[in-house]
């Protein structure tokens, strides 16, 4: 017998919260998040947290769909979570899905990347 | 990781990490990030100050005692989601922090204590002095890297070395008086023969030693100690290109180059150029040489070769984040290439 098992999702934002072009950082289930609303209107989940010393994105630069950190001007892809430049790391991605104009995330599974750990 | 970490008194505090490892605050630790570097652990820091918010920690149970509230290092977040800065708390009992720790943090050269004598002095410019303290022991340290100077009241600061490590215990400095500032005025009204304590050496803008990419240093003003004594250790191999950029706000502001004219291959493959950002200053009066701020002009000399280079600076905050925007937003250096601790 196979028992099919449901991703969880867990509810983050109204997508109202979030206009395109712009981020925010929401904690969901114990993990740092960091919805990104790309210009275009796609909606990614990222790990909210720069790996090199866990400094928040939402904090940083949002531009031309890179995000860059205030400290130490780390670049990360936001359609993708890779690293730019360091491009030896990158931003866990987080499964996501708006219904009803509700964004919502599954945090199973998922390992935010920090450097030297 | 420290097994059973070694307590100088009985009262020391023990700090336990979340899911790790634990170190002892001993009475010469200033404070929690002191005590965790001194026992071998890569706790991520860079200023030791207060400033750049690197150390920042979570203190999960017990007393702690908080040395500067209001250090610029937290942000706003930080301080909603209670977080602190190692280099401003100190443990009043046993604690236990979250902190995730980084290998490259961890110091190569273990940070001591020591009772610098301080031999000589000498002036550089109108407001830097070069001095030289003698240590008991070997001045032990990796060129590029910084002490923490600890004068009367309990006031520390940072400063970089300029010499290289040597066995006859030589820690030379060049100091920037700031004017009303506490510690650099105590340091330049010292005479040969007084004392204090340094604690060190600490940071990791500390030369790369298996690398042969050539080399960028950049200084400004307060900046100069450790590129010369990166210079000291680079420019002993002739066979490597190194230009060092240095950047004074007047012509009379100008200094290095006799640090570095007896090094080999200094006007061949080791080049000086001194910078000069207020030519309509009197003190700048008949400046031929290189003008305006000194990022600029690193990248019209240099340009796309800064991208095969090892860079390393030190200076003046608006200096420090014009380079690292330029490098790392502009030109797209490899961030692996560049080296520097950031100060505010």
């Amino acid at each position: 017998m196979t028992v099919a098992v449901a991703t969880e999702f867990h509810m983050v934002c109204d997508l109202d919260e979030v206009w395109e072009g712009e981020v925010a950082e929401f904690e969901v289930a114990g993990h740092d998040v960091l919805i990104v609303h790309r210009a275009g209107g796609e909606v990614v989940a990222l790990q909210a947290l720069c790996p090199h010393q866990d400094i928040s994105l939402a904090e940083g630069g949002f531009e031309n769909g890179v995000l860059t950190c205030r400290a130490h001007l780390w670049q990360f892809d936001s359609a993708t979570g890779a690293g730019l430049n360091p491009t030896d790391c990158r931003l866990a991605r987080y499964p996501l899905r708006v219904v009803d104009g509700k964004v919502q995330i599954s945090v199973e599974g998922v390992v935010p990347f920090r450097v030297g750990a | 990781m420290t097994a059973s970490p070694a307590r100088q008194t009985d009262a020391a505090p023990l700090v336990t990490i979340e899911g790790g490892a634990s170190f002892v605050q001993n009475p010469g630790d200033a404070s929690l990030l002191q005590a965790a570097l001194r026992a071998g652990l890569g706790l991520p820091y860079e200023c030791s100050s207060g400033g750049c918010g690197s150390c920042r920690i979570q203190v999960l149970a017990g007393e702690v005692e908080t040395l500067w509230p209001d250090a610029p290092g937290l942000s706003a977040r930080d301080r909603r989601k209670g977080l602190q800065l190692a280099c401003q708390t100190r443990a009043c009992g046993d604690v236990t922090i979250k902190v995730g720790l980084d290998r490259a943090c961890a110091p190569r050269v273990t940070p001591q204590v020591t009772t610098l004598e301080l031999a000589a002095t000498r002036d550089l410019t109108r407001d830097i002095r070069e001095f030289s303290f003698r240590a008991p022991g070997p001045a032990d340290f990796i060129p590029g890297q910084y002490a923490i100077l600890r004068t009367g009241d309990g006031l520390r600061r940072c400063y970089s070395m300029s010499n290289l490590p040597n066995a006859e215990g030589i820690w030379e400095f060049q100091i920037k008086r700031v004017p009303g500032g506490a510690v650099s005025n105590a340091l330049f009204d010292m005479a040969p023969g007084a004392t204090l304590d340094l604690d060190g050496p600490y940071g990791l803008a500390y030369l790369v030693e298996d690398s042969t990419r050539p080399v960028v240093l950049i200084a400004g003003g307060s900046g100069l100690a450790p590129m010369i004594s990166l210079a000291r250790a680079i420019g002993a191999d002739p066979s490597r290109r190194l230009d060092f950029f240095y950047g004074g706000r007047t012509a009379a502001d100008i200094c290095g180059e006799t640090h570095l004219v007896d090094l080999p291959g200094f006007g061949d493959s080791l080049l000086y150029h001194p910078v000069v950002s207020t030519l309509e200053d009197p003190l700048s009066a008949g400046w031929q040489g290189l003008s305006g701020f000194v990022h600029e002009v690193v990248g019209r000399q240099m340009g796309e070769s800064l991208r095969e280079a090892e860079i390393y600076f030190a200076g003046p905050p608006p200096m420090a984040e014009a380079l690292q925007r330029m490098l790392m937003l502009d030109l797209k250096v490899p961030f692996e290439q560049i080296h520097y601790d950031r100060f505010f």
